[in-house]
């Protein structure tokens, strides 16, 4: 087992919604191969063995596929490695001696409840708004009877390689949700399956995008430099040409 | 509202309004590099384009009323975004550092837009205004001239036109992203074009008052 490291940790809480927040620091010897939430669980295990109350942070799968962690750590949504998940964000990024400054994602849109947890619903209103396609229930269709180009299947599961983390949000300086909305658009935009409600699909998601409290694209590009799943910008303009299209052809008169 | 007016006002329709009006912009940024570069031909060839200009009539007033609204247009819509986007992280990072990750120009488009505003007040206040409401019969070459060997003004002139290669240096590629007009062939040129353009703009204007700051030296 590798040496462990020592870290000073500065740790954002905040008791309830309504509360103030503040830093608290802690001094913390760890081991290199935890990860940053396991590293937090150890802090928790002392911290509740003391009485004391312990960080209330998000996880789930702890394999960087479920999009629930999300902690900015340095300054960094999901920490400064990389294409990496918090969850996969080792101890030994990081070098001995080193201060780390942990803080929730931070966003109009997201109400901070407690500690390093936000409350990242708005962005499910955005897929309930139109992230879907409605099919016929049945017999389940034969496989590969609807023939798709071997390039559009690819550019369909890069956009669907988005976890809905919520990170974009968090790295973009105008708190913008585009490339969370641009990748779910895309998804369906560019199958079949998506065509009956394409241009409605997203119309709708991008009005409630914008009801939600978040900010408009600058094209800075930060949301892709931090994605921890490498989500294209090209998504984003795939979304504003649908939307575009949608607006100058569409005869509904909804949006 | 009608479906235009809501259009126009979600985030992505403001974006489509700077886009557009952007683009128009860079347009007319090579109309007037090219009638400044008349200048090189010396005060006749100068004058002469100035009152070719003015020879159009009520043609030459309806292209500056639309050129008044193109720019206030872009200006609105640019600061009803920042102040906007300002609002949507009402608690800051202490550490904050996606924005090392960017482009120079990206980080700053609506400080560089505020600065080339305040240049646009200024040039129009020392050129056009002096030539249109100043002394009668004065020149405009006579103005520009003068001004230009003012090395403060040369010198404010110079750094404003850097800021506004800055600012087409992001906008021009961003203008295409906003349109949905990218392209794994194509993007590239976008970006090489906005950086060419950047170039143009900022080093082709300044290139005037240079010339003339180093003229009245002494030199010729």
């Amino acid at each position: 087992m590798a040496e462990k490291i020592n870290l000073t940790l500065n740790i954002w809480r905040k008791e309830s919604p309504e509360a103030e927040g503040y830093f608290e620091e802690f001094k913390i010897s760890v081991t290199p191969d935890a990860s940053i939430l396991e590293m937090l669980d150890e802090l928790n295990n002392d911290l509740e063995a003391q009485n004391k109350r312990p960080i209330a942070f998000e996880s789930d799968c702890r394999e960087g596929i479920c999009g629930t962690c999300g902690i900015v750590v340095n300054g960094h949504p999901h920490g400064p490695i990389p294409k990496t998940a918090t969850c996969q964000l080792h101890m030994r990024n990081f070098k001995d001696g080193e201060t780390l400054y942990l803080e929730p994602f931070r966003a109009k849109a997201y109400k901070n409840i407690k500690d390093l947890v936000v409350d990242r619903s708005p962005l499910d209103k955005i897929i309930q708004a139109g992230g879907f396609i409605s099919v016929n229930t049945g017999n389940p269709p034969d496989a590969n009877s609807i023939p798709i180009p071997k390039e559009t299947a690819l550019q369909a599961l890069d956009a669907a390689e988005c976890i809905g983390c919520g990170a974009c949000v968090a790295a973009c300086k105008n708190a913008s949700a585009m490339l969370f909305v641009g990748a779910k658009v895309s998804q369906f935009a560019l199958l079949p399956q998506g065509q009956p409600e394409r241009y409605e699909r997203v119309q709708a998601m991008v009005n409630t995008m914008d009801e939600m409290g978040f900010g408009s694209c600058t094209n800075t590009y930060a949301c892709e430099a931090e994605c921890p799943k490498g989500i294209s910008i090209t998504n984003i303009a795939r979304m504003n040409r649908d939307y575009l299209k949608a607006k100058i052809s569409s005869h509904s008169m909804q949006y | 509202m009608g479906w235009l007016s809501r259009s126009l006002s979600t985030s992505i329709g403001k974006k489509v309004v700077m886009a557009v009006t952007g683009l128009l912009l860079v347009l007319f940024l090579f109309v007037h590099l090219a009638g400044n570069y008349t200048i090189w031909g010396g005060e006749s060839t100068f004058t002469a384009y100035v009152h070719g200009l003015e020879s159009f009539g009520w043609f030459t007033h309806v292209l500056e009323i639309l050129l008044a609204l193109l720019f206030l247009v872009h200006i609105y819509y640019g600061l009803k975004l920042a102040v906007e986007n300002s609002e949507k992280r009402p608690e800051q990072y202490k550490v904050y550092k996606s924005n090392e990750l960017i482009d120079f120009s990206a980080r700053y488009t609506w400080q560089t837009g505020v600065l080339i505003l305040l240049f646009l007040v200024i040039h129009l206040a020392t050129f056009w205004y002096e030539y249109k409401f100043g002394p009668q019969g004065r020149e405009l070459y006579d103005i520009v001239v003068t001004w230009f060997q003012n090395p403060l003004y040369s010198l404010f002139y110079i750094l404003l036109m850097i800021t506004l290669g800055i600012h087409i240096h992001h906008g021009f590629q961003s203008a295409f992203q906003t349109l949905g007009w990218t392209h794994p062939k194509y993007t590239p040129w976008v970006k090489k074009t906005g950086t060419a353009l950047a170039w143009i703009f900022g080093l082709g204007f300044s290139l005037i008052p240079i010339y003339f700051y180093f003229t009245s030296m002494g030199g010729n």
